[in-house]
């Protein structure tokens, strides 16, 4: 048994207009002060015909739970029948759990995969609808919330079905004006996205077809992207969403569990963090036989000879696109190894690591860093 | 062959887990002992109950109860019979079996999260128990 989990799915020119029809009373409308001051919210008030409208605008990068907190507050309050995420990942997944906790006390932590929320009284008050503004995160239709517990340091990774949004609208107009470093590093993440989703041990028929499709979309697009052409932005733009429903379904593995740990220990954003490992997590993967089959088929399905030509062209994209294929373009060797142990622990505690085709162990993580941050091959 | 969730079984259990180097070094920071729960269906008459105690990357205590509310367990891990003997011989992934709802697990459901890997072991650990079915 399992589940194909989707929120209803806009897309196109003029998705936007889709909520002209949607006839909420109160609408709380979440996102960030930048977005706001770059008028991301009237563009969407211009089509949402609703009574009330709040705005809560305070969502910052790596969201904290005290932001989240905030937020439940001014919903409890304001009580919406709707709540509108318009932003990249953090603010999508404060709205994600802004919903959940505006309408039950439940301790943030316990919001995983495996209880379900309506024992608790969860009823869903209100709908959700996502409305991304980057081009990678997938956050629009995942059922992931990634919170920071500022206090105890630490991520708190929510995760439930009820936190799937109802409705995503992909509209490109928000991107085509993307700075060309983000629209870099948010399509590495979702090529790694498409790529963990394809090769996960969870994944299925549903997830395959909608993983290549991403993945092949993704390398197609990812230069071009950079560049600035539009056509280009508006398939990433298409391609991220389609690699969220694939991963949402299916999990990510290695890459993310690193990217994670990498990420929050030097504070590197999400996209440049996953880019970072993927190749070197390809190649750990095509050295065992347990997970070397999947890699080989998706790379012959994308056109390449086997996983060494995938690896390859990743590489190249990545010098094309100007993302860092080691660690040491970000960090330096002192603070490298100061962290290793911290960067190895949270690695192995993350929440990716058991959906991965091959599980790497301490030591195998220790080395995947060393050589993900020396540019050294992984022969393991 | 020792019967499921036998005394017995449970001892053989333990000694399987106690030999897993993977184990234990997934679960080296782990405390928390555990209720596990058959409940009854169409092959199963009555529950059965097991207890293990696992600290620290090994299995501490383990044995057979007849009366759960003997044992105040931090974790309780609960699923019908049927969806235990898929477990066993892995046509289920624990992980999975828990977000499908086949399986129920009341405790800290965040720090089981952090230690998946550990319990997949477990899971791996019950296949080298040579095992009579209920
Ligand atoms: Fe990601």
């Amino acid at each position: 048994m399992w589940w194909f989990v989707a929120p209803k799915i806009v897309f196109g020119d003029d998705a936007l207009e889709s909520l002209e029809d949607l006839g909420y009373k109160r609408v709380l409308i979440v996102t960030d002060e930048i977005l706001h001051t770059l008028g991301y919210v009237d563009e969407v008030l211009k089509y949402l015909k609703a009574e009330n409208v709040e705005i809560f605008d305070q969502v910052e990068p790596e969201p904290s739970l005290e932001t989240t907190k905030k937020a439940v507050e001014v919903a409890r309050e304001f009580q919406p029948d709707c709540i509108i995420a318009i932003g990249g990942g953090s603010v999508m997944d404060v709205a994600k759990a802004t919903r959940i906790l505006y309408e039950i006390d439940i301790d943030p932590e316990q919001v995983t995969p495996f209880v379900n929320l309506r024992e608790f009284g969860y009823q869903k008050k209100a709908e959700l609808i996502t409305i991304p503004t980057t081009s990678g995160t997938g956050s629009e239709t995942t059922w992931a919330m990634v919170i920071t517990d500022v206090k105890r340091r630490q991520k708190l990774l929510m995760a439930n079905r009820e936190a799937v949004p109802d409705m995503a609208v992909v509209d490109a107009r928000f991107v085509v004006r993307m700075p060309p470093s983000i629209t870099a590093s948010s399509g590495m993440d979702a090529l790694c996205h498409a790529i963990e989703a394809y090769i996960s041990p969870w994944g299925n028929e549903f997830t395959e077809p909608l993983a290549l499709k991403a993945a092949e979309t993704v390398l197609a697009n990812i230069a071009k992207s950079f560049e600035g052409e539009e056509e280009a932005r508006k398939k990433m733009h298409v391609a991220a969403t389609i690699a969220g429903l694939a991963f949402s379904n299916s999990q990510v593995g290695v890459i993310h569990a690193m990217g994670h740990s990498f990420g929050a220990v030097f504070k590197i954003p999400h996209g440049i963090a996953v880019g970072l490992f993927l190749p070197y997590v390809l190649e750990y993967y095509l050295n065992s036989d347990e997970s070397i089959g999947k890699v080989r088929e998706l790379s012959r399905k994308l056109g390449f000879d086997d996983g060494r030509g995938l690896i390859a062209e990743v590489v190249n994209l990545m010098d094309s696109i100007k993302l860092p294929t080691k660690a040491m373009e970000l960090i330096n060797e002192k603070e490298f190894q100061e962290n290793l142990d911290i960067l190895v622990r949270h690695a192995m505690e993350d929440s990716s690591t058991v959906t991965s085709p091959r599980i790497p162990d301490e030591a195998e993580y220790r080395k995947l860093f060393e050589c993900a941050f020396y540019g050294r091959r992984v022969d393991f | 062959m020792p019967k499921l969730f036998s005394d017995e079984w449970i001892k053989e259990y333990m000694k399987a887990i106690n030999e897993n180097k993977e184990y234990e070094e997934a679960a080296k920071d782990w405390e928390g002992d555990f209720l596990f729960v058959i409940e009854p269906d169409e092959e199963l008459k009555e529950p059965l109950y097991g207890y293990l105690d696992l600290y620290h990357g090994k299995a501490r205590e383990g044995y057979a109860i007849d009366d759960p509310s003997k044992v105040n367990a931090a974790f309780e891990f609960r699923g019908k019979y049927s969806n235990w003997k898929k477990l066993l011989n892995g046509e289920i992934d624990p992980i999975k079996g828990l977000v499908t709802g086949q399986f129920k697990l009341k405790g800290n459901m965040a720090k089981v999260m952090r230690y998946a890997k550990a319990a997949k072991i477990l899971v791996d650990c019950v296949k080298k128990v040579p095992t009579e079915l209920p």
